[in-house]
This record gives C-alpha cells, structure tokens and sequence, in this order.
C-alpha cells in the first residue's frame, strides 16, 4: 500500500522537527499507542491497541529512524506484528518551512499489510489507513498548537511577572 | 469460524443496555443484527468480552408515525422497512433503497439501527438517509440527543455514536408529495455492497424548476456523504438541461475508494454516471 | 401385476436428493465419534519467509489441549503430500512447513483439543518468528533472473519445461496470408465447492485399523497415497468418502489435512476431526487455471486456418499438489478445437510462484484450450471481415471425418460440429438478431453475439493416458449383486459427490434386469465396501463407471440366463429380463419369475452344472479411447458503454453429450456448468497482491455468482452417440463450463467491435469493459 501525501502543521520547522523526534511526544500522537520504549539511537520499540469499529486488535513493533537530516528529512522503517496481520514497510518524511509559523509535511511510504486483516478486509484497509494518518497529524497540529499556546502563556506569565517585578522594584 | 470467548447478555429495555455498557467499558459491545459484527468475531478480527444484545427490546422494533414524522426503531429488519405500508407510502425512497441491501438473509437480520451505525463505507441505507434529512436519535446515561444524518457521519465506519451509547431510531419527515426519488446502486458482484449507490430526491415548483434537491452518496468514499455540489448545480433550474452538468460534480472533493473490485477513478466515474441516472429517474416520476 | 416402465431416458429426479434436502445425509463434519478431538491448523499470514523460530509451549499449556505439532515434530513421521505427474522440479512438499513457509496460508502447526474453540485459542498462543522474504506472485516475474526463488534446490524457479515442436508450423506460418498475434489469459479461480474439505480419522489399535473418512472424490486412490504417507498398509486403511458437498476437481488430490489428522490419531489413540473454514479453502485448498498463452496464429483470408503456435507460462503455485503439472497438458493437445487446424506446436513453461497451487478444476485443461481456439476463430474473424459463424464452418472437422485424428495427436470418437453449431443459430435466430444489433447500434447501443462452439475430453480414460506413478489407471470398476430378495446392490469405484449416477446407474441396472428402480440401490465411497475403483473427475463417472457397470450386468445376466433356461428348458440367448421375470423373448408372456431363479442361485437346492451358487459379477473396464463431447453456444449481451456492465439478453446451449440416459441430470450438469464458466467470463478471479497476500479470502470479495447475475438458459442438445463405449454417452460434467466461457467473451467482444476492441483478458468486470472503451474513444 503506497500512503504519500502532506499536511501543514503550525509550527515552525524546527519546532515540528523536535516534535517528530521525541519519542514520548510521538507516542500520544500515534493513535492507539500508550508507549514508545527507546531501543537505541533512533530506535523506538512500542505496542499499539487499534482498530476500525469492532475490528480491533494489538500489534507490537518496531520503528527506526534512518537518514536523518535536520530538520528537514528521515526515514522511518517500521515492522510490527499482532495476531490479526502484520505490516512491514518504511517511508520519508521532509519538512518544508512554509513561513515562519508553517511547515509541509511531505510523506512518501510504501507499507505491506499481511494476515487476516488485509484477507478479510482489503476493501477499508487503504482507508483505514488514511484515517488514522489523519488523526496522526490532527493530533500532531494540535500538539504543536498547545505547545505555542503554552510558551505564549509562559511568556505571559513572564512579563506580567517582570512588569510586577518593575512596579515592585520601582515602588510605583 | 470459533470465536473467542465471550459473555453473553440480553438487554430487555434501552436503559439496561446502556448499564451494561457502562459497565463493560471498552470491552462492551452492542449486538443487534449480528451481521458485520458475528463475521468478524468468527475471523477473531474483533474478540469483544461481553456482547450486549440488545435484539430482545421490542420497542426498538417498530414504526410508528408521530409528531408528523415517521419513526423508525433502530431494529427494524431491512425486510421490515422494506414491506412496511407507512414507509411506502411516505418514504418510498427507503422502502427502495431496503429491498436491494444484500440478500434475502440478509434483509431478514440485518436492521437500520446496526446499518446505520456501523457505517460500513459500502452500505445503502446511509445514502437514502442523507437524501431525506434522516434524524437520528442516540440515547446514553445522560438522556438522548438527536442528530441530523448530514453530521451523524464522522469518517470510516465512525460516526456521531459515541462509546456507551445506542442508536435507538430514525426520524424522518415525509416525502413532499409530487416528489420524485429513486435509488441507484451499482452492486460489488461478491457482497451486494454498493460499489456506489446514489439517493436521489427532488421536488419541483410551479414552474417545473427544482426547489428541493436531495444526493446522497454511498460507497464512493470513507464516509458517505451529500452531493451538494450536485445539489447547488441543479437548485432552481429545470431537470432536463442541468441534471447532466450537476451530475458531474458528484465525487467532487471526494478522496474515492480503492479496491480489487473498483479504481479511485471508476468509481468516480460510477459516482457520476448513477447520480445521473437517478436524477433522471428522479425528476421523471416528479410531479411539478 | 403392474407393468414396470423403462426407466433411462426418463426424467427422472435425483435419487440422492431428499436425503440432501431434508438434512439426512451425512457428511464428514456430521461424523461424531465418542472422545474425538479437533484439530485446527496454523497458517502462515507470509508468502514467502524463514521460520527462525516456533514456541509451542504457551499453547500446550491450556487447559484442554491435548497436542500441539510443528512441521519440525513430523520430519520422518510422516510422508510428503505427494505429486504423481511429471515434473522436471518436484519439491518435497512437507504436510507442515519445516524451515521457511512459500505461500499464505500453508499449514505451519496444528493444534489438537477437545474442542474446536479451545484448538483455536491454542493457536492464538503459538509465537512464530518469521523472517520475511521478497514474493514472486507473477509467473513471468518468477522466471526472471534475480526473482526470488522458492525452492533453493532448483536454482531457479522452473517446474518444467514441455515442448512439442512440428516443423509444419512454420511452413503454414510462411504461407500464411496473416499471422495472427494474441496474448490470452485464463486467471486463477477458485473451486468453491459448497462443502470445503475435512477429514476424520480413528485408529483402532487393537485392530489395527485405520479410517478415514474424508470429503474427496478419490476414496481409493487417497488410500493408496495415505499408505504411502503413513507407512500403513493399504489392507488396514478404510477410507470413506461420505455425502461430499461438490469438488469441481479440487478433491481429486490428497492434502495435508488428510495424512495429519490420520497421524494424530494414531499417536493419540483418539479420534481426530479437521474441518476446513471458507478462509482456509480460499488459501489453502487448489485453485484452478492460471496460465498465459502467447499465440501465432496462420490463417487465410478466407478464414482458414492453417496452424497454431502457442507458447504457455503455467502457474502452479508454491509446490505441487496431487496431479499440478498434468493439467496445462490438455490445453496444448486441445488448442485446435473442433477445428481440423493442420498444423500444432506449442510449449509450455510450468512456473513456482508464492501462491497456492493449482490443479484439476472443472475443465481441466480442456476450458483453457478451447477459449484459446474460440478466441482464435473470432480473431480470424475480425481480421478478414468474415462472419465469426462461417469461419467456424470453413475450419470444422466435418462429420463424415470421424474417428478424426487431430493435430494434437488424440482421436475424436464422434462429432456433427456444424449441426450443433447450426441448430444453436436457428434457436437464437441468427441472422433476426444480427439486424437486431446493427438497429441498435444506430442507436447507440451496444449489443454483441457470441458463439462458441466446444469440444472436450472426457471419460479418462485408456490407463496410458495417466501419470505412470499414479496407483490407479483410467479404468474403472463396478460390482453388481443381486441379493437374495432379489434386490440389487451395485458398488461402483467412482465417486459421485452431485453428479448423481445413484439415479442413472440404478436407472440403467433397472431396465437390464427388468425390475424397478427403487429395487436397485448404488453404494460408492468406501473402500472397505467396494472393490478399488478410481473415482469421479473429468466426466468420467458415466462414461467409464456406467460400461465397467455395464460389463457387470452382462455377467449377472448371463448366470441367470444360465439358471433360468435349465428351470424354463430353453436356450438362454432366448431369454430376456422384463416386469421382474425371466422371459421368452419371442413370447413375454411365457416367463418365470425372477425371484425363483435367484431363489435357486441363493439356495442352490439343485445343483447346476457349470454354475457357481450366488448371484454377483465385478467388472474392471479398461476404455480404448476418450469421448469427445462437443457443442455450440450463442449468447447475445449488451454492454452498458457508461458503465461497462455487460448484461445478458439471451443464451442458447446446444450440448452434444451422446447418448442422454437422464435428461434431467444432464440439464442440471449444463445449468451449473453454464453458470462456472460465466463467473470466469465476467466475475471470478483469485487475486493476490504483490507481496503474496490474498486479497479474495472470503465471499465478500470473490464473486462466485448468484443467480441473478446469470441469464436464463435455453437449453438443446443433438445427440452423437459415441462408438467407445457400450452405453453411447459421452460425459457432460464440464461441457458448460467449457462453452460458455470463450462465448460470453466472444458476445462482449462483439458488442465492443464498433470501439475498434478486440480483447479484454478475462474477467470481463465493468471497470475493465469501461477502461477499454474510454481508451478506445481516446484514442479515436
């Protein structure tokens, strides 16, 4: 199954590219995942519960990331397995800056699905697959949208502190 | 075909149910017609811990008219709705569009509740429920709510039915007299699943010019959804000259399936062809 | 006392069926016996990888799992699923995979419980660690150097290569006025019976006995291999072929499943029960066809043609089952048709992919060969301008011709081509319904009239025709016996499993014995039952089961002949059998009963002279040549241009089975092979995608058809008695499948000719049709 497609997040690319890169982040974005263990350098092991409707199930897999280049490009190579199917495959990722506050997400993958999943469910499996990409980079976009929210917020809360701190200091 | 094991309980009333699923959590799910659920538990593709089966509570079993429209209990069987009296007359278009879901067993078990709320991307009855403004009612612990089949379609086989909560029935006005409708489907030769399928309706004013136009589409995407490209296109124009230039926006802005049976781009194409076709038939049987 | 009517060529209804319909027959998963065990098989989810590694031990940990094996635990126990045909390459086929697994869906472990649900999660339990390895799912692709290769002994992956050359072949291809060029493809299809395959077996120890019953269509010849497999000798082997729900030639093979369960069995002491799923008979149950044919063809301008040239890739899957590298065979041999093509040469190239293998499925061979030949007609047709119904006419075998010798080395018994083809025509009203399409095309509509006129081999046949290391030959067995009620008891070697001869042979044993039919009662499928026999495949039941029957009867006939003129004191080539008597023949009505002369055989009270006591004959009938059915079916269809979806408006068949002994049965046979070779036409195909994964696992995707998306059959026959054998009858088991297939093509073509198309592969589905039209206008 080829997926290739891209999606603007709202962030700066730096910012996207620390995001894609730890692993703890990452792991609430996935959807279905609750863990990524590190394994190495730029390996991440990790089981995932998901599914579609009452098709459900739990995979275990790795995910390894190669050719790295900050903060623009990686590739990421995944092999996982659960009683349902497996999926092996591998894919790249390229952060384009789109302005300052916006970064292109080209994704570019290749995956094979096997077992009883894709016998019994070819025709939604593509779809399927989409939709859980999607819900990837909403959660990503939202993630990054808090984390601005939060460093604005702090930022907040820094000058009202210093502003506080002026008054106090200058007695007015 | 041995399923995992699993607890089984039967639910006499809406409100038992929904205990039960509190209850159960996520490892709750409701059992009604059994027929995209059962095929699934028998591959082991889904292994739910308690099925909750709620095919016992009768009053979700009928159709009754109130308050000017006609109700549908979530159990009501395909078969049902396909010979019911009240949804001939009133909702033709529904009749139609039941008596060509699957097969004859498939009829007899399966109900719109299940349907409707499974959302399986190839289903019938999702369109004809878009093209007549379907309400659909979801009760959970905390009261009910009703929602319009135009926001009850989230994405692949996810719609506004959350975790713990049931569909229980179907609201629809009547048909406008005069209206014409029809349901086109093009079946997936294996399953009877609609490769596409097309709910048309429209109504036409004093001067033979649509003034309502209803598209529902089934099959094409992950989701099935309203042609209101379509619908715009054809809005306060006469049938004949606009239907084929409507028609063509029908898998507008839509990502379409793929599978071994059908293309991205032939089901488009199909999209377009049917939503013709059954606008055609649609503005033939209307009556101005 | 009533008169007994004549019973073959009646209509009568099937025998078999009231017990099928009102739940009373039983089949394999009906036997329950005291302490049986299921088992349920592991398969493997990759095409193509190492097994690194199998831990059993959390499975054999459940409760109320009683043994869970690995290939590894059977190496030396028991034997290979064996292959019998020819092959340059036979890999050793384990019954479960030891090392690396070649397909999806190839047995990896088995887990026996007291239930089938407790096996199930035993096998939720098993952690196998694969290696995954690149697929080859494409035949050509698998020939290429670098593909991966499945069978590392082999080098590479070629099963064999065959050839038949002829240097006349390119002569016609200098004189010709046109070669002819195609790439034609029969794809893989499934079976599908409506029973999958199962198999039980118990041991008794004591005894002991082994037995098996098993849903095939070979109960003796399974027996054989299984002796073979197990190390038993065939003395303590029974095998049962009960009520068998449909086999369409993918129960003539021996399987895994069958050696396993009977090795469980004798290791655990228990019965053991293994019932295939849908999913596993989509996977792992032989699939049919699958190869591409390269063709040259030489023709005149006025349509002759003069010779053909084919070169064929065979897919025969990861291993090879039972009989894989015999089928692709009778394509080559039947390439020329009805057709007195002069000139044939072809090779073909058998090919290891990462698939299930292929083998028998109805037709064989034979629906590969004539969708070539018919293709090739149309083709020549559509060439010069000729009406594709002459060019039939200008290249049939004429009927004066017969016993025909072909180009392909075989001898047609009978045949009157251009009288089926003829009478198939008037039916349709030809020529009404060609000016019917030229009026529609003025209107934009698309309608196309396919004619396909067939011929094929059945009632295999002479024992040199089948594959030497095969147990059995082409012969087959019957027993008849008169029992002392003056009941008859016939014990047959084939194996009906829908084709009803329990109706036609007790039809037949009826009229020779002059008694009634429901006084005849046909056992079969039991080897400890009846003598050994071959079984039913390749239109064989009747055709060599009814004469080796027939023979049978002859020798009752003649004993009690015997008996019955030294009671009536007249010659016995005057007597005859009619109304349950002995009678004159000269005067009927000058007879003893036929219950006196069993009555003296059984009893035996006086002696006679040269007369064994006892009233039972056993028959092996070894035939001399196959029979050659033959037929010519139109169909007019119209393809929907928008769409692509081709919908049928008429369909005549014209079948030429020889001598009709039950006309129902004849037209059920046409009714559902018509129907199988549609859903290849425009529905069928086993699909697997590039890494090797099925992508048609369950009915939900393969379309097998229903009735509605089949046309209404007007059905008619000529009859051209065969002079093989004694009864005249020829075979009907696979003539619809084999005319109806290259006919629904030839009308789809036919309707899409204004497009300027001239071949879409098979199956003709609407996205396909539509995609030639659009490239066809786009072009234009």
């Amino acid at each position: 199954m080829k997926l290739s497609g891209e999606q603007v997040l709202s962030a700066p690319r730096e910012r996207v590219w620390d995001l894609f890169n730890n692993p703890e982040r990452l792991s609430k974005l996935i959807p279905g995942c609750e863990k990524l263990d590190v394994l190495g350098p730029d390996e991440y092991g990790g089981t995932i519960n998901v599914g579609v409707a009452s098709v459900k199930g739990i995979y275990s897999g790795k995910l390894k990331l190669e050719d790295k280049r900050a903060p623009e490009h990686y590739k990421m190579v995944v092999d996982g397995k659960g009683k349902q199917g497996f999926m092996r495959g591998s894919g790249t990722l390229d952060l384009e800056a789109k302005d300052r506050n916006l970064t292109v997400v080209k994704y570019n993958g290749d995956v094979q699905i096997g077992g009883p999943l894709v016998q019994v469910g070819q025709r939604v499996i593509d779809s399927a697959a989409k939709m859980m990409l999607g819900q990837f980079f909403a959660a990503a976009d939202a993630e990054l949208k808090a984390e601005a929210a939060g460093t604005v917020a702090r930022q907040g809360i820094f000058i009202n502190f210093w502003r506080w701190l002026v008054r106090l200091l200058s007695g007015k | 075909m041995f399923p995992a094991s699993f607890e089984y309980h039967r639910a006499s009333s809406v409100k038992e149910a929904l205990a039960m699923l509190q209850q159960y959590g996520e490892d709750g799910k409701i059992l009604a017609g059994g027929h995209s659920l059962i095929p699934m538990m028998k591959l082991r593709l889904a292994q739910p811990a308690h099925l909750v089966d709620i095919g016992g509570i009768r009053q979700l079993a009928s159709i009754r008219e109130e308050g000017g429209k006609v109700i549908i209990g979530g159990l009501v069987t395909h078969h049902a709705v396909e010979r019911s009296d009240v949804v001939r007359a009133k909702l033709g278009m529904l009749s139609e569009c039941a008596a060509v879901i699957g097969d004859t067993q498939v009829r007899n078990r399966g109900t719109i509740g299940g349907s409707l709320a499974h959302a399986d991307p190839a289903a019938d009855y999702p369109a004809a429920v878009l093209a007549l403004d379907g309400e659909i009612k979801i009760e959970g612990t905390g009261g009910s709510r009703v929602v319009k089949a135009d926001d009850f379609f989230i994405d692949l086989m996810t719609t506004a039915v959350q975790p713990g909560e049931v569909l229980t029935e179907v609201a629809f006005a009547p048909v406008a007299s005069g209206a014409g409708f029809t349901y086109l489907k093009h079946r997936q030769p294996a399953s009877g699943f609609a490769m596409v399928g097309v709910a048309a309706l429209l109504t036409l004013d004093k001067k033979g010019n649509c003034d309502r136009v209803r598209v529902g589409i089934t099959g094409l995407g992950a989701k099935p959804f309203r042609a209101k490209a379509v619908e715009a296109a054809l809005l306060g124009k006469a049938p004949a000259p606009a239907i084929a230039a409507a028609a063509a926006h029908a898998a507008d802005g839509i990502d379409p399936l793929s599978d071994i049976h059908a293309s991205a781009d032939f089901r488009a194409e199909l999209a377009r062809v049917y939503t013709r076709r059954a606008l055609e038939t649609a503005a033939a049987r209307a009556k101005a | 006392m009533a008169v007994i009517p004549k019973f073959v060529g009646e209509r009568i209804k099937r025998r078999e069926d009231p017990r099928l319909i009102t739940g009373t027959g039983m089949y394999v998963d009906d036997v329950r016996l005291p302490g049986m065990l299921s088992a349920v098989v592991l398969r493997s989810p990759h095409a193509h990888a190492k097994i690194n590694s199998i831990d059993l031990s959390k499975a054999r940990a459940l409760k109320g799992v009683v043994c869970v094996l690995s290939g590894d635990d059977l190496r030396d126990k028991v034997g290979p699923v064996p292959c019998v045909a020819p092959a340059d390459h036979v890999p050793y086929h384990p019954v479960l995979a030891q090392g690396k697994v070649r397909f999806v869906g190839e047995g990896v472990a088995v887990a026996v419980a007291s239930s089938p649900y407790i096996a199930q999660d035993a096998l939720d339990l098993i952690d196998v660690d694969y290696d995954p390895l690149d697929a080859v799912v494409d035949p050509e692709k698998a020939l290429e150097p670098g593909a991966p290769v499945l069978h590392e002994e082999f080098g590479n992956n070629s099963v064999t290569f065959a050839s038949v050359p002829n240097p006349a072949v390119d002569e016609a291809m200098r004189k010709a006025d046109k070669i002819i060029k195609a790439r034609l493809v029969n794809q893989r299809l499934a079976p599908i019976p409506m029973e999958p395959r199962g198999a039980v077996a118990r041991w008794d120890g004591g005894y002991k006995q082994l037995t098996v019953w098993s849903s095939t269509q070979i109960p003796h010849l399974l027996r054989s291999q299984l002796a073979e497999m197990l190390k038993v000798g065939e003395n303590r082997i029974r095998v049962i072929a009960p009520e068998v729900g449909g086999g369409f030639g993918c129960k003539l093979n021996v399987y895994a499943e069958e050696a396993l369960v009977a090795h469980l069995s004798m290791t655990l002491g228990k019965p053991v029960k293994w019932i295939e799923r849908r999913r596993e008979n989509f996977a792992g149950t032989t699939h049919g066809r699958d190869q591409i044919t390269y063709l040259e063809v030489a023709a005149l301008k006025d349509g002759t043609v003069t010779a053909v040239k084919a070169h064929f890739v065979c897919d025969m899957g990861a291993y090879l089952q039972l009989l894989t590298p015999a089928i692709p065979g009778f394509s080559g041999l039947m390439m020329t048709g009805c057709y007195k093509i002069p000139a044939l040469s072809f090779d073909q190239q058998m090919v290891f992919t990462n698939k299930m293998s292929t083998d028998a499925y109805r037709g064989a061979g034979r629906p590969e060969a004539c969708y070539i030949a018919e293709r090739v007609m149309d083709m020549v047709a559509a060439e010069f301008g000729l009406d594709p119904a002459d060019v039939r006419r200008k290249n049939f075998i004429p009927k004066e011709a017969f016993p025909a010798p072909t180009a392909g080395g075989l001898v047609y018994d009978s045949g009157d081509y251009e009288l089926s083809l003829n009478k198939a025509l008037e039916i349709v009203g030809y020529q009404k319904v060609r000016a019917e399409q030229e009026a529609a095309r003025k209107q934009g509509r698309y309608i196309g009239i396919g004619i396909a006129s067939y011929v094929e081999i059945c009632g295999i046949g002479p024992s040199a025709l089948l594959p030497p290391k095969l147990k059995g030959g082409g012969w087959e067995s019957a027993t008849i016996r008169m029992e002392p009620d003056c009941k008859v008891t016939v014990l047959t070697g084939v194996s009906p499993h829908g084709q009803g001869q329990e109706t036609t042979f007790a039809q037949i044993v009826a009229d020779e014995l002059g008694i009634d039919i429901d006084d005849v009662n046909v056992v079969h499928g039991d080897t400890a039952v009846v003598q050994y026999g071959i079984g039913t495949f390749g239109s064989r039941g009747t055709t060599v089961g009814g004469p080796a029957l027939m023979m049978s009867v002859g020798k009752l006939q003649e004993k009690m002949k015997k008996i019955a003129s030294t009671m009536m004191e007249v010659p016995p080539d005057q007597l005859i059998f009619t109304n349950r008597t002995v009678a004159l023949a000269s005067d009927p009505s000058k007879s003893i009963p036929l219950q006196q002369v069993v009555d003296a055989a059984y009893g035996y009270k006086q002696p006679i002279p040269g007369v064994e006591p006892g009233l039972d004959a056993t028959s092996f009938y070894e035939p001399q040549n196959c029979t050659f059915p033959f037929g010519t079916h139109v169909a007019v269809v119209e393809v929907d241009p928008e769409t692509g979806v081709v919908k049928f408006l008429r369909y005549v068949a014209v079948d030429d089975c020889g001598r009709i002994l039950s006309p129902l049965l004849v037209e059920g046979q046409v009714h559902g092979g018509i129907a199988q070779g549609i859903a290849q036409a425009l529905y069928e195909e086993v699909v697997y995608d590039e890494s090797g994964q099925l992508l048609t696992a369950t009915l939900m995707d393969y379309a097998v058809p229903k009735a509605h998306m089949l046309p209404r059959y007007e059905l008619s026959a000529t009859v051209t008695p065969s002079p093989v054998n004694v009864l005249g009858v020829k075979g009907v088991g696979e003539a619809g499948t084999i005319g109806s297939t290259p006919c629904v093509v030839s009308a789809v073509m036919d309707a899409l000719k204004p497009f300027g198309i001239r071949h879409i592969d098979m199956p003709l589905k609407p996205e396909k049709v539509w995609r030639a039209i659009r490239d066809a206008q786009q072009k234009g």
